[in-house]
């Protein structure tokens, strides 16, 4: 069915080229400016006019990660990603199993009700949380921290892997159960290796979602448990912006990302929304 | 059921707990648990609250009662007005920007073009950048003085605007680069689209002597309408509660000419600590919300259900 146009020659195929590279400039233009800038030296970064070409150097890394301790911080994003994605993974797997295969009553509420706790303001959420999280003494942890980004994911994780359960031949289930499996070796041992690709697809979002995240870390996490996006606004500063730094730390921020990117790029109509298209 | 001793050996409590009249309850248990605490619990707090009076800095004075008092003193209050205000201006221009250039970017993409698979990928990059990275660079770019684009301006001779620092340009710089994070978004479900469409159409249509420009209305967009739809409705739910970007790139300012209404209740909460201001600021927002993600809902087809 993935019938195109066929190729074109001539002057329509080079307008067809320019404009595509017109497009590739747009998009990868501020993300190469921000690399470049990292590498350049501090008088260099905001030069007018601008610098292209330069001796680059890693002065800005080290001027972020060793002197203003962003080591810490990139320690705090990566164990709330990887212990929240961790959990996220295992309980968003079996609800999502559950909701693709077994008889539930009412199913389709549910399925609805997971959905629009995303609708939920987060503003508004995090403000009891914040207050509950007060009491527990919570705040200002990575465990807190990891508490929400599972709650934040989890609905994200059901619909994703429950339309990767739905393609699963059921048969393998039942074939598996009349083998003697019970129910929970079933998903175990024969569904989950066959639906380890969106497994891993929907891992991939959910740390991205969870590296990336900036309004629950801001209202939460003030020094100890300080994650990365939060921490480079710290390169504001009152006598201006520190910009070699903050496109260093911005760099090592973004960059993990763009590799995922790619890693994904098969499930990525998928994964932004909610499984709602299969792309 | 057979009365014959089942195999038990080697299974775990796990397997006895999953035995199949219960089994799908068990695997959604602990989930559906752990949504219910972490969202129940602050829905019906918050609720209590937006209809309390109840300020985290003076908590002598307890939690008085004052009924919806908090909706219209929130709705009452010429900053939140215009915060609203500001925020549908920045969705509105924004969704309808990336809608425009992401059908157009799709339709491009659609004709044979060698690398495809790569130059989709690149193009979706910037969606997949942290919002604060996101907000941070095109700071970087559009600073008056030393920004990149404005050099690019002055080559032109023409007089740059202060982006960020200028009331009137400030909301069209954040379209900028809200268009520049998301237009993506429209870029991939679009061309998803039209790589679905059937070409038979197409090919009758020809025949029967339709320009392009028919066949597109007649065929290609009302093909598109459901990848439109959920596209516009993702980006509507988003750009009416956006906070990171603005939060970074401006502060809500010059003045308060970016407060969207986010970052208002965020300022009520957490900055005057009228906590009850400010759920209710992100109730009213909700409803907003609700009723808008409705009427695109609705003009949706019935989703493909999957089971």
């Amino acid at each position: 069915m993935r019938r195109r146009v066929p190729l074109r020659r001539g002057l329509g195929a080079f307008l067809t080229y320019a404009a595509v590279a017109l497009v590739l400039v747009w998009v990868l233009f501020p993300v190469v400016w921000v690399i470049l800038g990292s590498l350049k030296a501090r008088e260099m970064a905001a030069a007018i006019p601008p610098v292209w070409i330069f001796q680059p150097s890693l002065d800005n890394y080290a001027s972020a990660f060793v002197i203003r301790n962003f080591g810490l911080l990139f320690l705090n994003s990566l164990i709330a990603t990887l212990a929240s994605t961790a959990v996220v993974l295992l309980l968003g797997s079996m609800a999502g199993y559950a909701l693709a295969r077994f008889k539930i009553a009412g199913k389709q509420n549910i399925l609805l009700w997971i959905l629009s706790t995303r609708m939920f303001p987060p503003i508004a959420a995090i403000i009891p949380i914040f207050l509950l999280f007060n009491n527990l003494s919570l705040i200002d942890t990575r465990q807190g921290l990891v508490l929400l980004y599972i709650a934040f994911n989890l609905p994200f994780a059901i619909w994703i892997m429950r339309g990767f359960f739905v393609e699963v031949p059921a048969e393998l289930d039942d074939a598996a159960l009349v083998d003697g499996c019970s129910p929970w070796q079933a998903f175990t041992r024969v569904i989950m290796p066959l639906a380890a690709p969106g497994l891993a697809a929907t891992a991939i979002f959910c740390m991205m979602y969870s590296w990336n995240e900036f309004l629950f870390a801001l209202i939460i996490s003030r020094s100890a448990s300080q994650t990365l996006p939060i921490g480079v606004m710290g390169f504001i500063t009152q006598r201006g912006v520190l910009w070699g730094e903050m496109s260093a730390a911005s760099t090592v921020i973004m960059a993990p990302m763009i590799i995922f990117t790619f890693l994904v790029q098969r499930y990525l109509i998928r994964g932004l929304t909610f499984g709602a298209v299969k792309g | 059921m057979t009365l014959q001793p089942r195999r038990r050996a080697g299974r775990g409590i796990l397997s006895v707990l999953s035995e199949r009249r219960y089994a799908g309850y068990f695997f959604l248990a602990p989930a559906l648990i752990y949504l219910v605490a972490f969202s129940v619990y602050p829905l019906i707090y918050a609720v209590n609250v937006s209809l309390r009076q109840y300020i985290l800095s003076k908590p002598y004075l307890g939690m008085p009662w004052v009924g919806l008092g908090n909706f219209w003193r929130v709705l009452s209050d010429g900053h939140f007005q215009y915060s609203m205000q500001a925020t549908l201006y920045f969705a509105g221009a924004a969704v309808t920007v990336e809608l425009l250039l992401g059908l157009g970017i799709a339709l491009l993409l659609n004709r044979a073009i060698l690398g495809i698979g790569i130059i989709r990928t690149i193009v979706v990059i910037p969606m997949m950048i942290a919002p604060v990275v996101v907000g941070l660079s095109w700071k970087y770019m559009l600073d008056f003085d030393t920004g990149v684009l404005n050099y690019f301006i002055r080559q032109l001779g023409i007089r740059p605007p202060n982006w960020l620092g200028d009331a009137t340009a400030v909301i069209p710089a954040l379209i900028i680069t809200d268009v520049w994070e998301w237009t993506p978004l429209f870029i991939l479900l679009l061309l998803a689209g039209l790589q679905a469409m059937p070409q038979e159409p197409f090919e009758a249509a020809r025949v029967d002597g339709a320009s392009s420009w028919q066949s597109f209305a007649n065929l290609t967009l009302p093909f598109l309408r459901p990848f439109i739809l959920i596209a516009l409705l993702l980006r509507v739910m988003d750009t009416l509660r956006t906070f990171d970007t603005p939060f970074v790139m401006t502060s809500g300012g010059p003045g308060r000419a970016t407060e969207f209404a986010s970052l208002y209740a965020y300022r009520q909460a957490f900055s005057y600590y009228y906590v009850s201001l400010g759920i209710a600021a992100a109730f009213i927002v909700l409803i907003l919300i609700t009723i808008l993600s409705n009427v695109l809902v609705k003009a949706l087809p019935s989703p493909d259900r999957g089971d």
